[in-house]
């Protein structure tokens, strides 16, 4: 008999989406209860506002959004209850909030430059296509696979706004984004709430809390995680600091307390809990991962950039499996290529540059500099002009278990 | 007997009303009063039924009817003024008759007396008041919505423009054959007949569930709901083609909404005549076309379906149809005019005034109008229990009424029906089939909000009403249903 039937609890009717309960209960014991919760919550401060954002003319929810986070709550007149609701919890900081430890979050991001961005592409978002219902969201659409490229740049942009100087305090640009991607999560709920294909009783709350927490552990431990594999190397108070930085921006994109992290042995666990329950990853998953190892024969014109970007495909399916494990990649579908040795290389330079960064002074300091810039950059580059608009995020979930 | 509506009359008041009143007996037709008569009397309805009937012009239409326990000239009594419609017997009918000075006398003897008259007489106008502005028809006297600011412009779905700019530019090349006289005439009706099921086809592409989910995620934060893109996509489709469908006669009248009534008496007999009519070069094409969409073909197909029905039900019989939202009164003036329909006679009720005159002034050229009344009135019963009166029925039936009524609505008009017809009588009601393949063109371009209804809806509203059920079959068009049920 399972730990929790789906369908048969006494509490909310957990969705069916909810599996494996047995092992998962051997290997996590009562916390499979405690998380339970999270498969049937959305969010439900910015599912209100969104609510009434829908009763307004067109413009005019997002007009009311802009002049309270450019501005501030009281600039907006006469505030609707469920705005007014919102900005208090998001202009609540809360006790363990430290400023200093999310610059510091920030910058051991930034400086890893590609790097980071490596990991974000070929482990966090892998690991996050790896769910079959976190996928759903995108396969509502009908375009799974399209506009993979324009996704990733987003959720690279979010990211390194996230993690600027400052990003995060009230008026920056992270903690804008990140209220603003928070609104299109329910915005999505609301619409496939609103889809009579959108299966409840299978699939639970669209983006539940479950999901904006396997988000959150992506781009924390499993970032981190990678990249140690990668040959990197952080010191406990910035691994810490990377951890604090992510917690906060759980709690302004609309996580529960209990399900966000302080420390990396916390995420890795509920990263544990969330893979074994997930179900195995099905033919949805494999095309979007497909489509994301494709991404660079999107800016391919010429065919000599073509074949460029076969190859840079092949060295990407083989950081993936490094990164996610051969039985998480054979499941995914992605190939296995002679290009994986080039990693062994890749690892001995990056573990030299690391040392040079930790023993001669100035030498961090210059590599957040450039990191920040190469971040910059490459946004740019794939933004080609045209402004971000999150059409839709791109981390419905992710899974970690590293 | 005190009438209801006087309940605030102490039985003592009425004792005295009525030993001062007149009784007077009418049969069948008699006038217990005439329109523009000086009459201050009031009228207390002790039995039977009255019409309350004005003259249009020399053609008679029965406003209102009146049971036991009403009154009536209370106007002509409250304002001083010449009576506003002729009251007639619709049967044996037993009437008090309260003159103007025995009133007066009473009032000044009587303390108290005048304010509780005159508060039940203003009760009594206010409920009619009140029932004449329920139509229970969610469509009548609809304004159309101004049809911007759905969905922004990232959310028309990729294709969408491409899609409407083929068809359009289609048919401006067949228009262009056709000044040129280069398209044979079947030919070119056959090209905008296909281009117009392009625009449906269109419509059913662009309205899918995960297309419409995918337009609204294109720009989340404009925060606009499934509903709302729909009817932007819609409003898109209506823009970029109303020059084109507006050139048909029919569909310009069925989007005109004349004086406030979705499916009009001409529109209605423009269906029936089923001949084609516009402007321009494509207008009587685009006509063609929408005469042969599964709507106007339900419309066709279920009116004959009714009026075969009402045939064997009446079967050369003296028997009472009334028929609801009666509109051109098609199936009417066939039914009365056919040997079938020799002996019976029948009421036609709508809220449409010109459309009864239009349907009484054919009855007279028919030589029927003796055995039709017409009836300006609304059919379906108000929330606060007002109700037209029928005497009993053999048969009631509407075509194309259910789909402009919500549930309850519904509801309540079958119930009221139950009460009107005789032990054994039918009624019989139509209602659009949902997957009628025109329902996106109806609510996106004709502006129609419509309760399209399975066989299982529609059955559970005859299993909630008093009839208990129905025999539910679909008419040939495949678009509309037909909901027969008996009176037990």
């Amino acid at each position: 008999m399972s730990a929790i039937a789906p369908g048969r609890s006494t509490g909310p009717q957990l969705p069916a989406r909810y599996t494996n309960l047995d092992s998962a209960h051997s290997a996590h014991g009562s916390r499979i209860h405690a998380f339970a919760p999270a498969l049937v919550r959305g969010d439900p401060l910015a599912d209100d506002l969104v609510e009434y954002f829908a009763s307004r003319p067109l413009g005019g929810g997002r007009k009311q959004l802009e002049q309270a986070l450019d501005h501030g709550i009281e600039s907006v007149r006469n505030p609707h209850p469920t705005l007014a609701a919102l900005f208090a919890q998001l202009d609540h900081v809360p006790l363990w909030v430290d400023f200093k430890q999310l610059d510091l979050g920030g910058s051991v991001y930034l400086r890893l430059g590609p790097l980071g961005q490596l990991a974000l592409g070929c482990a966090a978002l892998p690991l996050a296509y790896g769910s079959p219902v976190g996928v759903v969201p995108l396969v509502f659409t009908g375009r799974l696979t399209q506009r993979a490229f324009r996704r990733l740049i987003e959720t690279t942009h979010f990211v390194y706004v996230t993690c600027k100087p400052g990003g995060l305090r009230r008026h920056g640009e992270g903690f804008k984004t990140t209220v603003r991607v928070r609104l299109m999560h329910a915005q999505i709920r609301r619409l496939l709430r609103q889809s009579p294909k959108w299966d409840m009783q299978a699939w639970g709350v669209p983006i539940p809390q479950a999901d904006l927490a396997g988000t959150n552990l992506s781009f924390s431990v499993v970032v981190l995680e990678s990249l140690r594999r990668l040959g990197c190397s952080f010191s406990a108070r910035e691994s810490e600091a990377v951890m604090h930085l992510w917690r906060y921006s759980g709690y302004l994109i609309g996580l529960e307390p209990q399900f966000t992290c302080a420390t990396e042995a916390e995420a890795l666990r509920m990263g544990d809990l969330i893979a074994m329950t997930q179900g195995p990853p099905n033919g949805d998953c494999v095309a979007l991962t497909q489509a994301l190892m494709n991404v660079t024969m999107h800016m391919a014109q010429t065919p000599a950039q073509r074949k460029a970007a076969q190859q840079w495909r092949k060295f990407l399916n083989g950081l993936t499996r490094y990164f996610i494990g051969a039985e998480r990649a054979d499941a995914l579908q992605l190939p296995k290529t002679r290009l994986r040795f080039a990693l062994y290389p890749m690892r001995l330079t990056v573990m030299l540059c690391e040392t040079v960064r930790r023993t001669v002074p100035g030498v961090n300091t210059l590599a957040v500099r450039i990191g920040s810039k190469t971040w910059g950059k490459s946004i740019e580059i794939g933004l080609a002009g045209v402004k971000v608009s999150y059409e839709l995020p791109e981390h419905p979930a992710a899974r970690s278990n590293h | 007997m005190k009438p209801e509506l006087l309940s605030l009359l102490t039985d003592e008041d009425w004792r005295l009303m009525t030993e001062r009143a007149t009784r007077r007996n009418f049969e069948k037709d008699g006038m217990a009063l005439r329109e523009g008569a000086a009459s201050r009397s009031l009228f207390f309805l002790q039995s039977g039924y009255v019409q309350v009937v004005r003259d249009f012009h020399g053609l008679r239409l029965t406003v209102a009817r009146l049971g036991p326990g009403e009154v009536f000239g209370e106007m002509s009594f409250l304002e001083r003024a010449p009576a506003m419609a002729s009251i007639v017997a619709d049967g044996p009918a037993e009437v008090l008759v309260l003159a103007e000075q025995d009133i007066e006398s009473l009032l000044n003897s009587v303390p108290g007396l005048a304010s509780r008259l005159y508060q039940s007489l203003a009760v009594t106008l206010s409920r009619r008041l009140r029932r004449s502005g329920d139509t229970g028809n969610e469509s009548i006297g609809s304004t159309r919505s101004a049809r911007t600011g759905f969905a922004t412009e990232r959310q028309l779905p990729p294709g969408l423009a491409q899609a409407v700019d083929g068809i359009k530019q289609g048919l401006q090349q067949i228009e262009r054959q056709l000044r040129g006289r280069s398209l044979p005439p079947e030919q070119a009706a056959a090209a905008v007949a296909d281009a117009c099921d392009q625009v449906c086809a269109t419509l059913e592409r662009f309205m899918r569930d995960e297309v419409v989910v995918d337009a609204g995620m294109a720009d989340l934060l404009a925060f606009r709901d499934a509903g709302a893109v729909r009817a932007g996509i819609g409003a898109y489709i209506f823009r970029e083609t109303f020059s084109v469908l507006m050139s048909s006669a029919l569909v310009a009248r069925a989007f005109a909404m004349p004086r406030g009534f979705p499916d009009d008496w001409e529109t209605i007999a423009a269906i029936h005549l089923d001949e084609p009519a516009g402007d321009g070069q494509l207008g009587p094409l685009v006509d063609r076309w929408f005469l042969q969409r599964p709507l106007c073909r339900a419309r066709r197909a279920s009116a004959a379906a009714v009026g075969k029905l009402l045939a064997t039900l009446v079967d050369g019989g003296a028997a009472a149809v009334t028929c609801l939202a009666a509109g051109s009164c098609h199936e009417v003036l066939e039914l009365l005019g056919g040997a079938q329909g020799g002996g019976a006679s029948a009421t036609c009720i709508d809220l449409d005034e010109t459309a009864l005159l239009a349907a009484a002034e054919r009855a007279e050229d028919l030589g029927i109008s003796d055995r039709i009344t017409f009836q300006l009135g609304n059919v379906v019963p108000a929330d606060n229990g007002e109700q037209l009166l029928l005497p009993p029925q053999h048969a009631i039936f509407a075509v194309g009424l259910f789909e402009y009524l919500g549930d309850e609505a519904a509801l309540r008009l079958l119930d009221w029906t139950h009460r009107q017809l005789q032990p054994g009588g039918t009624a019989i009601f139509t209602n659009l089939v949902e997957g009628n393949p025109d329902a996106l063109f109806m609510e996106y371009l004709l502006e129609r909000k419509v309760h399209h209804r399975g066989v299982e809806a529609f059955t559970e509203l005859f299993r909630r009403s008093s009839f208990g059920g129905a025999t539910i079959t679909a008419d040939a068009s495949g678009a509309d249903l037909l909901a027969r049920a008996r009176k037990n």
